[in-house]
């Protein structure tokens, strides 16, 4: 329980580096909304007439509290870029970017890990060397070429979907997993080749190790050996590894976003950027830095599970 | 074990290279099957009813017309609203909200009579309180401003907009100016309305439907339009930032329009698709800051201006499609463009090495090109340019920047070397022009000729529409003679246009004009 508050006070402090960073690098970065927001139209009066009336040419300190207090009272603010609340910019795209991240996240554990097994029991049989093979190919494919080849074998030839014929969630959810499928296995094919890699040679490790010899002297079979005891001792490294998969899923995919045109957080992270949308690149980084911290947190409680030395 | 080894690597191999070249014969299907004759109609009578998408590469910065300055939200917002004037596909002004207007013999007072029955999407009338409204706010008349409204600077000739009669309006300029008519196409919008940002209502053929961010923005037809409803039903404008992505949705039929094709992309659309060429409408240059040594010097400008190859870039980045360029006016204005000065900068290495070495810089020099990295269009033309110009011993070195910072630091700051984008105006010769006057805010290329501003007060002055035109032709000249930029192209505007719709219209300005389009038969 102690341990938990401590987190819990970890995190909002994280939080709050993490948003007086994002704040300061906003103030360091070359242009700001009113120069985004008046492109080529932009003169020097008509910016400094903007500025004023956005408020940026207030002291820094004084607008980075008064944002933090609006914030911690649930206001985020207005974008400046599409003058909607940022509480509805976000919350229409979030939704969007977890079913794609919770989706992605089930097909790379129920793929990686009997692959990664499967590997490591085969170490040098010809389906050790099909995976390898495999893994090296889906690892050393951009996101993007990767999205193209999926279209490519699933709309235009299969035609299971219609590239760009994206339907939302509340429209049609039926539609919206049907479409929503591709990108997630888009997203998830090279992050699977990761998890296997790495569960396949923690696997190898383990079974070099003294415990396996010991466990094998006493006539124990290989593959009571290698599901009873290596797999445990071998899933703690992994552990650590899926966690950071996930929260990097969690967090959107900006390439695989652009390429199945889906609204989700990533473009709308990047347009922000790009138009100096300061409220919403707030919002939106806090949310990745909070699902970072939240996910090692769950995964410090697993390790606790699985290996009864580790004492938090 | 070895020889197995790899024989099974081989078989995988040819496995995984198989299902690659499957995949790729794959798109030719498609295309094939889209061959089909019975869609094969380049031009039918048109029918009514129908809905299109349209794929646009950027998100809209605004839905109040007034506020929008991003070329990419104009084309979009051109179906929503019109001015008292609009621009037809000739480039003349037509009237529009306005049946007619005259302008006093002094070129100080435009009289407008309003159209009878022109609607507002809400239902109401248009009203001559309305116009002096819409005029007011675009020219920062009203009482109370809002800084986002973007101010024409042309309209601060403005004195007064008086109201005569219910129909009839009064604008009265303060100093004579012929060509301020060419403003007035600023949309018309119902007086004192506050969700023009959220809920945009103006009096064009099609009226607003929905619009979500990064997503797409919906319109339909409007059944009161005073010129006729228009063919389609609805049309979406739909967000593809991404012209890879944009490619697959036109294959996949997703998208039925999309209006900016790379050249080697319309070849392979070629057959499946109509690909329309037209003019984007725009002087794309190698801008050189006029105060930074050595660009502060003329025959260096003229040194850059032989040295490159305007056919060659042309050739490169658009595969030969665009209109070469002479100086500071696009093609496309027919009335004012001078084409003599296409010639005056003929490649010619000899010369440019030449005038280097007169201008004191014999072993050439280092300069930057502070591109914005999201126009790969400018990038790439950087690119050629750096190889031209290495024949001459001049070293360029390309930065790319982000478009915010290019705003900040380029255009507004001026501090730069070089840069390489493509400027638009409006409909009038001013618009293009003014920006090499010393004084003018926008002039980010820091040029200065004492003759130059003389000869554009004269030109902005002139009553007359020949003395008018001779004037901008003669301020082309002084550009072209004081190199003031590397000129290059006006690029080619390339279009793929479903086969089944046609009516696709290009304009001397940048817009999509969703009302010509229709379904053929």
């Amino acid at each position: 329980m102690k341990y938990v508050l401590r987190r819990m006070i970890t995190l909002i402090i994280t939080l709050l580096l993490v948003s007086f960073f994002t704040f300061m690098a906003f103030q360091i970065i070359p242009g700001d909304s009113a120069t985004a927001l008046l492109g080529t139209s932009a003169t020097k009066e008509a910016i400094e007439a903007l500025r004023e009336e956005m408020g940026l040419n207030e002291n820094v300190f004084l607008r980075f509290f008064g944002w933090l207090g609006n914030s911690l009272h649930g206001d985020f603010g207005i974008s400046t870029q599409h003058k909607i609340s940022v509480a509805q910019l976000i919350g229409e795209r979030l939704p969007v970017t977890l079913w794609i991240a919770l989706l992605s996240i089930v097909i790379i554990l129920l793929i990686s890990i009997p692959f990664g097994i499967i590997a490591a029991g085969k170490k040098g049989k010809l389906i050790d060397h099909i995976i390898t093979f495999l893994l090296h190919t889906s690892m050393a494919i951009p996101p993007f070429f990767l999205g193209i080849i999926i279209t490519l074998i699933f709309g235009f030839l299969l035609k299971w979907f219609t590239p760009g014929r994206y339907v939302g969630p509340k429209d049609n959810f039926l539609q919206f997993i049907r479409y929503i499928i591709f990108p997630a296995t888009a997203i998830a094919i090279p992050k699977i080749a990761m998890v296997v890699k790495f569960l396949r040679s923690s696997v190898i490790r383990q079974m070099k190790l003294d415990y396996v010899r010991t466990a094998r002297s006493k006539g124990n079979q290989e593959k009571r050996i290698l599901y009873k005891h290596v797999l445990k001792n071998a899933f703690i490294p992994v552990l650590t590894f899926i966690a950071m998969v996930i929260a990097d899923v969690l967090a959107g995919s900006i390439i695989i976003e652009q390429v199945f045109g889906i609204p989700g957080l990533g473009r709308l992270l990047v347009t922000a950027i790009s138009n100096r949308d300061f409220p919403v690149v707030q919002i939106i980084i806090l949310y990745i830095a909070a699902v970072v911290v939240f996910i090692n947190f769950i995964v410090d409680l697993l390790y606790q599970c699985i290996d009864p030395r580790v004492r938090l | 074990m070895m020889k197995r080894k790899h024989v099974s690597l081989f078989i995988l191999i040819i496995l995984v290279l198989s299902i690659a070249l499957y995949g790729c014969g794959g798109d030719k299907t498609v295309a094939d099957d889209e061959k089909a004759p019975a869609n094969d109609v380049s031009s039918g009578t048109p029918t009514y009813g129908g809905q299109i998408v349209v794929g646009i590469s950027q998100d809209l910065d605004s839905l109040d017309p007034h506020k929008a300055v991003a070329a990419g939200t104009k084309e979009v917002l051109f179906n929503i609203f019109e001015g008292l004037v609009k621009p037809d596909k000739d480039g003349n002004l037509v009237p529009a909200v306005a049946e007619t207007y005259n302008l006093s013999s002094d070129g100080k007072v435009y009289t407008f009579k309003l159209r009878e029955g022109v609607k507002f999407h809400n239902g109401n009338v248009v009203t001559a309180d309305d116009i002096i409204y819409s005029l007011k706010r675009c020219a920062g008349l009203l009482d109370t401003t809002d800084s986002s409204v973007v101010v024409e600077s042309a309209l601060s000739n403005v004195a007064e907009v008086k109201k005569v009669d219910e129909t009839t309006v009064e604008v009265i300029l303060k100093e004579p100016d012929t060509e301020l008519i060419g403003y007035l196409t600023s949309a018309i919008i119902p007086k004192d309305y506050a969700d023009q940002d959220s809920a945009p209502i103006g009096t064009g053929p099609f009226q607003f439907v929905s619009y979500s961010p990064l997503e797409n923005f919906i319109m339909a037809k409007y059944e009161d339009y005073y010129a006729g409803e228009p063919y389609l039903d609805q049309v979406t404008f739909k967000i593809v930032s991404n012209p890879d992505t944009a490619m697959i949705e036109l294959l996949a039929g997703s998208i039925d329009i999309f209006p900016y094709l790379t050249s080697d992309q319309a070849n392979q659309l070629e057959g499946t698709f109509h690909v329309k060429e037209g003019n984007m409408n725009l002087v794309q240059a190698l801008f050189l800051n006029n105060q930074v040594e050595p660009f502060n010097n003329k025959l260096v400008r003229q040194a850059l201006s032989y040295a490159v190859d305007k056919q060659s870039v042309i050739d490169m980045v658009a595969g030969g499609k665009g209109t070469i360029l002479g100086s500071n006016m696009f093609a496309g204005f027919t009335k004012y463009y001078d084409e003599t000065l296409v010639n005056i900068y003929n490649n010619d290495i000899q010369k440019a090495k030449d005038l280097l070495v007169e201008a004191g810089y014999p072993d050439g020099f280092t300069f930057t090109i502070t591109v914005p990295s999201n126009y790969k269009f400018h990038v790439d033309t950087a690119q050629v340019l750096v190889e031209q110009l290495k024949q001459v011993g001049i070293t360029a070195k390309i930065s790319q920047v982000e478009w915010a910072s290019w705003i900040s630091d380029v255009y507004v700051a001026r501090k730069y070397d070089a840069t390489i984008i493509g400027l638009d105006a409006k409909l009038a010769a001013r618009d293009v022009m003014e920006r090499y006057n010393s004084e003018a805010d926008n002039n980010f290329v820091n040029y200065s000729n004492k003759q130059y501003d003389e000869t554009f007060a004269k030109a902005i002055a002139a009553i007359n529409d020949e003395e008018k035109i001779n004037y901008y032709k003669e301020l082309q000249g002084i550009l072209t003679d004081d190199a003031a930029a590397v000129y290059l192209q006006d690029p080619a505007l390339l279009v793929a246009v479903n086969k089944k719709l046609d009516g696709y219209t290009f304009y001397p300005v940048y817009v999509q004009d969703m009302a010509a389009i229709y379904y053929v038969e």
